[in-house]
């Protein structure tokens, strides 16, 4: 007779790594009671840069930190880490770290006609931290020598060619290929630059012949296949995995951190879109996602079935912040402070949070225009996104499209001493529209789990049923305009602390407080001028659980809306809407 | 608390290596262990970005796979302007394609042929005095020498060397158009304050070699951008004026050589750099950064009110502080030289090396 050993379930631990542009990030995930909690995070000054110039110092001074706070031994005397799990607990079982550190890759983007393939290919570009060094195109006014010497001058890691439908035009762009080809001759003396063909088919061979000596060709799919069709996948993969080549994989010390990792090393972004992703699948919702960035806004859109990423490295609130003013202006910038500051004050503001990306604000002042900055380079983002994904446009601008669950990160986010100030934020720089909640990464843990949830689903859910994000509360923005202090909606609502009847006028905001975790029954109607996402004057009943925030917000100042011209009467308001938002 | 901390190198006797790198291959023209002058040109190549292109296989009406034939000079010869690059004999004469500049016959693409212009050369100049100490293939060299090193904030993407003048009395000082007056041509000023547009353009116009001034505003450092003149920012933009301990260095160089190594990239964590050479024996290397804050290490204050101010690390808080406006934060307490004690969150301090 034999006896089977009982089975022992046994289960992992992991730890991830989100090595930020001004912040290293490390959380350690374990089972505790049957299911997996975040155990510890720690986060550090990101050492991919000078003095350090070694990204694992930063990651291993965070597991430093995880150490002291949780008694767990994880890293050895020599600074490894210690993996798997040893007997008398030490180590972890696996690693994996996401990275936004590396450098954007830089391109030069040539097409024909800039609103086709250039609109095709920036569009396909927006998948990755890259910086657009140029493009050339036929509206391009210069002689075909200065588009020489702009290809030389822009020093590209990649060359992106788009242009052509399959079996269209050929001489045309491959006149401006030769301007390409001329200028990659010369730059091979010190760089040999990727070049990745997405144009017309039929061009492919003619376009190795040209270039192929001088740099590495690589074909891709047609972005532009005809006029009317679009297809972006083939040349997203190219791009990514290019960046994950040249940037990511030849980040200093990076070598340390993937011979420790489980899993290969992803941009912070697509772990974020990763995360988005799952929750919209989850939930079978449209979720919007939202990461600002020390060096990247970045914004998904995610449906159950796919998800797309757009990565505007060109925002963030670190070194990129001094080209905010290239996109926007002071006064953009100075009309969310809600109390006197001059455009020098903002602008000087601008400049030297540029060069000390990772300051916090000491005062009030900073603090607000801190704020104003973030809202205006999300709002940047957004805007751009929406121009090129097309988003349904409200008043002259695009808006999100409608969506059931904002995520939110970032350090400027999360350390935002009140929710209101949070929501109040997201709600002034996205002006989102319909029923929606809003949840917050306060601890920067959701690329991790992003990383992670292809791998172990079961680690990803778990930990967030423990309730890793804060859910800030639920929004109700309607669309539509009004006149100040008239009628915009009814509402009615029942909960354990409040029992409400009543109008909500336009151009106000209002909370109504539901308890952390508690539901309440809302029915909202608005009148005939206003459509919160079921057709115009169209109500709807539901049943909300409540946030930190206070639960339920109806922001109904209308989309777009518009501030008073008037100074003091829009500081006033700013003041007022902060002060409703507890913030 | 352990903590990385961000830190500014301001030190005297220092060893300092700096590489020069032409942005592509060229020629070397200093051999190693030369001594060099700070204008002394050190490598040079051919400025790529301005070639005269002819659409020769269209002037001769052949395809342009068949250019090849007609070529009459050879890829890599030079050639004169007037010189003929390519030809083909008709029935009624000859067509030619003739070369409009000086030049180098670089190549030919799908029939159209390059020169690029031998009078474009992009020179390299040590910008420091020093010694050559090695290659960097042949796109470079570093160079050794030895004296005051101080890592400035922020610098307008400019190179310049020139004799320093300290024209501040104080770190605070602001420029005005009296720091003009007496011989400011060719001298790199030194003052704590420029926030003046004008008065930019004014130390232009009078031939001032370049500027390192403490804070300078917004305004200035977005003009400076499109100026040749660099400006370097020891402590940041604003009024905040120049930090005690960089000041008191530039005034005691005031009068010998200073180099402005204004050209970086910020985004891949580089500082601009003031250097100034001593003829010394080699001093020491250059420190190296602790991984430890500690009581008593001098710092600059980066949060607003005090920006600039330098003092020491009284105290190391272990646990998180709340600041004034709600964040709380790893924070030390910083003694400022007037007896002042302040809390201030590590992020806004700067550790002076």
């Amino acid at each position: 007779m034999t006896t089977e050993a009982p089975q022992v379930e046994t289960y992992d631990s992991f730890l991830v790594a989100d090595c930020g542009s001004t912040h290293t990030t490390v959380v350690l995930f374990d089972m505790v009671g049957g299911a997996y909690r975040l155990i510890a995070r720690a986060a550090v000054p990101t050492t991919a840069h000078g003095p350090w110039f070694d990204v694992a110092q930063g990651v291993q001074q965070a597991i430093s930190r995880i150490s002291e706070i949780t008694g767990r031994k994880l890293l050895s005397e020599q600074g490894r880490l210690i993996r798997p799990v040893r007997a008398d607990g030490s180590g972890v079982d696996h690693f994996a770290a996401v990275a936004s550190a590396a450098q954007p890759l830089d391109v030069l983007l040539v097409g024909l006609f800039d609103q086709v393939s250039i609109t095709s290919a920036r569009k396909a570009l927006r998948a990755i931290y890259h910086h657009e060094k140029d493009h050339l195109s036929l509206s391009d006014q210069r002689p075909p020598h200065e588009q020489v010497g702009a290809v030389v001058q822009s020093q590209p890691d990649l060359i992106l060619i788009t242009g052509g439908t399959d079996g269209g035009a050929e001489n045309r762009l491959l006149q401006v290929v030769e301007s390409v080809g001329l200028g990659v001759s010369v730059m091979s003396d010190s760089k040999v630059p990727e070049v990745i063909f997405a144009g017309n088919f039929r061009l492919r061979e003619r376009v190795q012949a040209m270039l192929g000596d001088y740099a590495n060709v690589q074909m891709a799919d047609n972005v532009r296949p005809s006029l009317e069709t679009e297809q972006l996948d083939d040349a997203v993969r190219m791009i990514t995995k290019l960046y994950e080549e040249l940037k990511i994989n030849n980040l200093s010390g990076v070598q340390e951190l993937r011979d420790w990792s489980s899993y290969p090393i992803l941009p912070t972004a697509h772990a974020f879109k990763g995360i988005c992703h799952y929750f919209a699948a989850l939930q079978k919702q449209t979720v919007l996602g939202v990461d600002l960035g020390s060096n990247s806004v970045s914004l998904v859109l995610a449906e159950p079935e796919q998800a797309q990423v757009a990565i505007h490295a060109e925002l963030g609130m670190g070194y990129p912040v001094s080209q905010l003013l290239n996109k926007s202006s002071v006064d953009e910038v100075r009309q969310w402070v809600p109390m006197e500051v001059s455009a020098v004050e903002t602008a000087d503001f601008i400049f030297n949070k540029s060069l000390h990306p990772f300051t916090v604000p000491t005062t009030e002042k900073m603090l607000q225009l801190e704020q104003a900055v973030a809202r205006t380079a999300i709002r940047c983002a957004m805007l751009q996104t929406g121009h090129e994904l097309r988003w349904p446009i409200l008043g002259e601008q695009p808006t999100p499209p409608p969506f059931g669950l904002l995520l939110a990160r970032g350090n400027t986010l999360a350390n935002a001493p009140r929710p209101g100030q949070i929501m109040l934020m997201l709600l002034d720089a996205l002006q989102p529209t319909g029923i929606f909640a809003i949840a917050l990464d306060r601890y920067g843990v959701l690329p991790a789990l992003g990383a992670l949830a292809a791998h172990q689903p079961l680690a990803v859910i778990q930990t967030l049923e423990a309730g890793v994000l804060s859910d800030l509360g639920w929004v109700i923005a309607p669309t539509g305009k009004g006149q100040l202090g008239k009628k915009a909606m009814d509402i009615s609502i029942e909960s354990e602390r409040i029992s409400f009847e009543g109008e909500i006028e336009f151009g106000k905001i209002e909370i109504f407080p539901i308890a952390p975790g508690k539901s309440a029954k809302v029915t909202v109607k608005p009148t005939s001028r206003f459509d919160i996402g079921f057709g115009p004057g169209q109500g709807k009943k539901m049943t909300l659980t409540g946030g930190l925030v206070g639960g339920l917000v109806i922001d109904a100042r209308g989309r777009p809306f518009t501030l008073p011209r008037d100074v003091a009467d829009r500081r006033s308001l700013m003041r007022k809407w902060l002060w409703d938002m507890g913030g | 608390m352990k903590e990385f901390y961000r830190s500014t190198v301001i030190q005297t006797q220092t060893k300092i290596r700096r590489a020069r790198v032409l942005p592509k291959g060229g020629e070397i023209v200093v051999r190693v262990g030369q001594e060099v002058s700070p204008i002394q040109v050190v490598a040079r190549t051919t400025m790529a970005s301005d070639f005269a292109i002819m659409s020769a296989a269209e002037k001769l009406g052949v395809a342009p796979a068949a250019i090849g034939e007609f070529l009459r000079v050879e890829k890599g010869a030079a050639v004169e302007a007037g010189a003929v690059l390519a030809s083909r004999k008709r029935p009624f004469g000859e067509r030619q394609v003739l070369s409009p500049v000086d030049g180098i016959f670089f190549d030919v693409v799908n029939g159209r042929i390059a020169v690029q212009p031998t009078s474009d050369w992009l020179e390299l100049r040590a910008l420091v005095a020093g010694r050559v100490v090695s290659y960097i293939g042949n796109q470079g060299v570093t160079i050794e020498t030895s004296g005051s090193l101080i890592q400035a904030a922020w610098g307008s993407g400019h190179e310049g060397v020139g004799r320093l003048k300290v024209v501040a009395s104080t770190p605070d000082t602001l420029l005005t158009p009296d720091h003009f007056n007496g011989d400011v041509t060719g001298q790199v000023l030194a003052v704590g304050c420029l926030n003046s547009v004008e008065l930019f353009h004014r130390a232009e116009d009078v031939g001032v070699r370049g500027l390192i001034v403490g804070s300078a505003s917004a305004d200035v450092c977005r003009v400076s951008l499109d100026s040749p003149l660099p400006l370097l920012v020891t402590d940041g933009v604003g009024s905040g004026g120049m930090a005690p301990p960089i000041f008191e260095l530039l005034h005691q160089a005031d009068g010998r050589s200073v180099s402005l190594f204004g050209d970086y990239k910020a985004e891949a964590g580089q500082r601009p750099e003031i250097i100034l050479p001593q003829a010394a024996a080699l001093g020491l290397d250059a420190a190296t950064v602790k991984k430890v804050m500690v009581p008593g290490q001098l710092v600059r204050i980066l949060s607003a009110g005090y920006t600039g101010k330098v003092g020491k690390i009284k105290h190391i808080y272990n646990r998180l502080q709340s600041t004034p406006v709600g964040l709380k934060t790893p924070g030390v307490d910083v003694e400022l030289p007037n007896g002042e004690v302040l809390f201030v969150p590590v992020a806004n301090l700067d550790v002076i090396v």
